[in-house]
């Protein structure tokens, strides 16, 4: 019964949570490890989950935080490296920017305002869903929002020249 | 213009979306994993190469789905079962898991085909030892003492009878090649305390198949006579100052050793009757030395049916100019 109500629940939202664990993180391979944790989770409190309003919600935010603790884990074993002088730092300079794709662009945003940005555009929430989601106030929402959107669209803009805006428009 | 930067990044993240298929059997695998570990999530391990990474999850999402018995690759899941409750803790559906468990299963490969490689050439017929026997150890060519073992005199004895019946301890009996009047064979006062080492154990080398009969300066042959000798002809080139040779006679029914002689003096014997091998030893005294020339090693044997057809010779030799020399070889007619 359980077992079975979960198992939808997972074809209906396995895609989409690693979809979103995959934006968070900008590591395809560890997106689904990412959204099957969360999915055990939802699996774990699936009473919970169930007497939720948006089950789905649920899920999201379980994706936004487990993405959030691995991304922290991932940063101290960089500095960790660094420390040692085994990784290598890649030379970036602010003003000279690579081609720059989407997930790139995404690590460059603040972890909350990327998460806003990414709930509100990519997967179409309402503000007030991604306020639940994440737990916080609709206006920390809106402006978190706006400043990671405006941020992003400049970050992908700056990489491309502008003949090859194609129908975007070179005017903002 | 204001919703400019929506559409934009709206359709980057969304071509980013598009563009990638999440794994759907590996997180169905890493849930379970989850689950029968029944603990929190285990930490994601970062890869970095995608396209890789994606073959090794799914190796392991196979693995964790032997274990399971949890359908990797099917479209749907059965409906009453979806996922197995509870049993044993698996290993893991994740990469970092599964690498782990790969190294341990190619460590475990590696040692079991090295096992069985040597279990197989130690079974081999031709018997090619990794190591020379220990009773020709080049190491200590000239391990004897006087105790055990007698010059041979240059005269060949009249072949008197050695000891009669084979001991059953390896090491039976060293006699001197030579015995006191009257055929009595003199065994040493403290024959007890011989201890000549042991080659029973460890593959001979000689056998038709694996010879050597030339090394450097130093040319061999082996031939059996009529009269009941076993004969090791040396021809050095260059002269020896060391020398170790053995020569190993496959004992039958009732066979004995007759005592061993030599063509020069320069050599002791001692004879070693083994439960299946008379060991012939000729080792070069210290401080002499072989000129080139050649010399006739001889084992004597009699009493018994015989077949040389596994008799063989080994021997070990330093040239004067500090060149080492390993020969060995069979009886057949060259």
């Amino acid at each position: 019964m359980r077992d079975q109500a979960f198992h939808d629940f997972f074809e209906k939202h396995h895609a989409e949570l690693s979809g979103l664990a995959y934006l968070l993180s900008g590591d395809s391979s560890a997106a689904d490890d990412l959204a099957a944790d969360a999915l055990t989770e939802v699996w774990k409190h699936w009473d919970r989950v169930e007497a939720a309003d948006d089950p789905a919600a649920y899920a999201r935010g379980i994706v936004a935080n487990l993405t959030r603790n691995w991304l922290r884990r991932q940063g101290r074993a960089r500095s960790g490296l660094r420390l040692l002088g085994l990784g290598r730092e890649r030379q970036r300079s602010p003003d000279v920017s690579a081609v720059l794709d989407v997930r790139s662009a995404l690590k460059r945003l603040p972890y909350r305002r990327r998460t806003c940005v990414v709930l509100r555009y990519a997967f179409d929430l309402s503000e007030k869903e991604v306020a639940e989601i994440l737990g916080i106030s609709v206006g920390a929402v809106k402006s978190q929002t706006s400043r990671g959107a405006k941020q992003l669209a400049d970050l992908l803009q700056d990489s491309r020249l502008p003949d090859q805006l194609d129908g975007w428009g070179v005017a903002r | 213009m204001t919703s400019r930067p929506e559409d934009l990044i709206r359709a980057e993240m969304r071509q980013a979306l598009a563009g990638r298929r999440p794994d759907r059997t590996a997180m169905l695998n890493r849930i379970a994993a989850n689950r029968a570990a029944e603990s929190t999530p285990r930490p994601v391990a970062r890869r970095a190469r995608p396209g890789t990474d994606r073959a090794a999850g799914a190796a392991g999402g196979t693995l964790a789905a032997a274990g399971h018995a949890f359908p990797a690759g099917g479209e749907t899941l059965p409906a009453g079962e979806p996922f197995p409750a509870g049993g044993k803790a698996v290993p893991g559906g994740t990469g970092r898991t599964a690498r782990l468990v790969g190294a341990a299963l190619a460590v475990v490969t590696v040692l079991g085909l090295g096992g069985v490689a040597r279990w197989a050439l130690a079974d081999s017929p031709d018997r090619t030892p990794a190591a020379p026997p220990p009773a020709t150890a080049p190491a200590n060519p000239v391990p004897s003492s006087p105790v055990r073992s007698a010059p041979i005199a240059g005269a060949p004895t009249s072949g008197a009878p050695a000891s009669g019946a084979p001991a059953p301890g390896p090491l039976v009996s060293t006699e001197p090649v030579q015995p006191s009047a009257g055929g009595v064979p003199t065994r040493p006062s403290t024959g007890s305390a011989t201890t000549a080492p042991v080659p029973a154990a460890s593959p001979v080398r000689g056998h038709p198949g694996d010879t050597q009969v030339q090394k450097g300066t130093l040319w061999s042959d082996g031939s059996v006579e009529s009269s009941g000798n076993s004969v090791v002809t040396l021809r050095p080139g260059a002269g020896l100052t060391e020398l170790d040779l053995t020569i190993h006679v496959i004992r039958t029914p009732g066979l004995t050793s007759l005592g061993a002689q030599s063509s020069t003096g320069a050599v002791a014997v001692t004879v070693t009757e083994q439960p299946g091998t008379l060991l012939y030893r000729f080792t070069l005294k210290p401080g002499a030395t072989l000129g080139a020339g050649e010399y006739r090693l001889t084992a004597r044997w009699g009493g018994g049916e015989r077949d040389a057809g596994d008799d063989t010779y080994e021997a070990y030799a330093t040239s004067t100019d500090h060149k080492r020399l390993h020969v060995y070889g069979n009886f057949f007619p060259a």
